[in-house]
């Protein structure tokens, strides 16, 4: 059993996706509220095994994921809240705050334009992808195929930038998101909603960045990555069969991210094992 | 009287005497480690950066340790491992540059060993480590004239688990083993 719950794939790969869809299965009834949580479900099962759940020492992976449960709370507050005009500003700052959080240890270790560019590219790269991703929320299609991009860009960038786990902890999400796009396959979407965006998307952010920051993954790789909102957002024709709308969504949100595994395997190579 | 504090005097004069201080020879000075490798292999790798303090109390074989290494410095003999090990994975070296490890229970024995009990930081948590010093040399340096200098050799193990570096375990083992190098030249 320690064998199996020991195991990279069955820690991030089977359990997110099986939690993710029984989950799904049972709050799919339930709408709107409710049914994002199924990927937030499938991806803490994943941290409870990769980290026991544990938070000290407060390491940056550790805040990312304190972050994230702060952040499933903000995003079922969206949910209810009855206007949305405040919304980006709201998650801007929050996730400009956020960034800081991250990032303040390194503040001391660099200065002239490092220091800029950390102190203004890193939550710039946050804030956006979280802003222009939460604005898909009632996009069910467009919200699984940016968040599966997002997480198997994230993943297998970090995991070839030198940090597994930020690695495992991208791919979790990607398995998690993957139940959902299985239930697209079957024709039994599930709304996604500012609950399953504004977590998974903040976490993935920090995540790339944290990767950047706190290891060797190249900078360049955080704009590719943060154009994959922007190809979800191309718009596709109705007319087309559901299942071939649905390769083509998750397809184009995966150029992007393909582009940044690409790049920083040309300047980092294959992993050690 | 003051036959009394004069001899107290005398004698403070003689334990300062007597108690030496060194400064680590970062360039004579690494820490080695040993770790299980998939349950195949034992991995070595070290260090390349340490400095630090000794102090030695020749008269009441005591003395103290401080000495702080760069976790970034860790050297397998390969780079892309070398950046895999100082990543969050594993030392964090980004967010906790420094392992430390100090000591003011040092005990020295009559035959040139020694007992260090102190505590190893590593991640910003302090855990309790005792090293088992070997063969301690002192004299002066054949090629450095003027210049006196203390060795050893020391060793201790640890489980990198109560540091908090849990990654891949328990296929990368979990216990530890260290051995330091020790050069230092008195001050």
């Amino acid at each position: 059993m320690d064998e199996l719950l020991n195991n990279p794939l069955f820690q991030s790969a089977l359990l997110p996706f099986v939690v993710s869809l029984v989950v799904a299965v049972i709050l799919r009834p339930h709408g709107w509220v409710w049914a994002g949580l199924s990927a937030v479900a499938g991806f803490a099962a994943s941290v409870y095994l990769l980290t026991d759940f544990r938070f000290f020492p407060l390491s940056s992976h550790r805040k990312i994921l304190l972050l994230g449960g702060g952040a499933v709370i903000l995003g079922m507050v969206l949910d209810l809240l009855p206007w949305r005009r405040i919304t980006p500003a709201l998650l801007f700052v929050a996730a400009v705050a956020a960034t800081l959080w991250i990032v303040w240890p390194r503040f001391r270790a660099f200065d002239g334009w490092q220091l800029w560019a950390l102190a203004i590219a890193g939550p710039t790269y946050v804030a956006w992808l979280v802003v222009s991703c939460e604005a898909l929320r009632h996009k069910s299609l467009q919200a699984d195929s940016v968040v599966f991009a997002l997480s198997l860009g994230t993943g297998l960038s970090a995991l070839l930038g030198a940090t597994a786990l930020y690695g495992q902890l991208g791919s979790a999400i990607a398995a998690a998101v993957g139940a959902r796009l299985f239930l697209q396959i079957i024709g039994k979407p599930i709304v996604a909603g500012s609950i399953m965006l504004v977590p998974l998307v903040a976490v993935l952010a920090l995540l790339g960045l944290g990767a950047v920051v706190y290891a060797k993954l190249p900078w360049y790789c955080l704009i590719s990555l943060a154009l994959i909102p922007v190809m979800a957002r191309i718009p596709l024709s109705a007319n087309m069969p559901r299942l071939l709308h649905i390769v083509i969504s998750v397809l184009i949100t995966l150029l992007p991210a393909a582009l940044a595994v690409f790049l920083t395997w040309r300047e980092a190579g294959a992993p050690p094992l | 009287m003051r036959k009394v504090c004069l001899a107290v005097a005398m004698m403070a004069s003689m334990s300062a005497q007597a108690a030496e201080s060194y400064t680590i020879d970062p360039f004579h000075t690494y820490p080695n480690f040993e770790i299980n490798h998939l349950g195949f292999s034992t991995m070595h790798g070290r260090f390349d950066k340490t400095e630090g303090k000794l102090n030695i109390d020749w008269a009441n074989n005591t003395g103290s340790v401080d000495i702080t290494i760069d976790a970034a410095s860790v050297s397998t003999g390969m780079k892309k491992r070398d950046d895999h090990l100082t990543s969050p994975d594993f030392l964090n070296a980004a967010e906790f540059p420094e392992i430390t490890y100090k000591s003011s229970k040092v005990t020295i024995n009559k035959d040139k060993t020694a007992k260090v009990e102190g505590n190893l930081t590593i991640m910003g948590v302090s855990k309790p480590v005792a090293l088992k010093v070997e063969s301690i040399n002192c004299g002066d340096h054949p090629m450095k004239k003027g210049t006196y200098v203390c060795g050893f050799d020391a060793e201790g193990k640890f489980k990198r688990s109560d540091f908090g570096v849990t990654y891949a375990l328990p296929a990368i083992g979990d216990e530890m083993k260290l051995h330091i190098e020790v050069e230092a030249v008195r001050n």
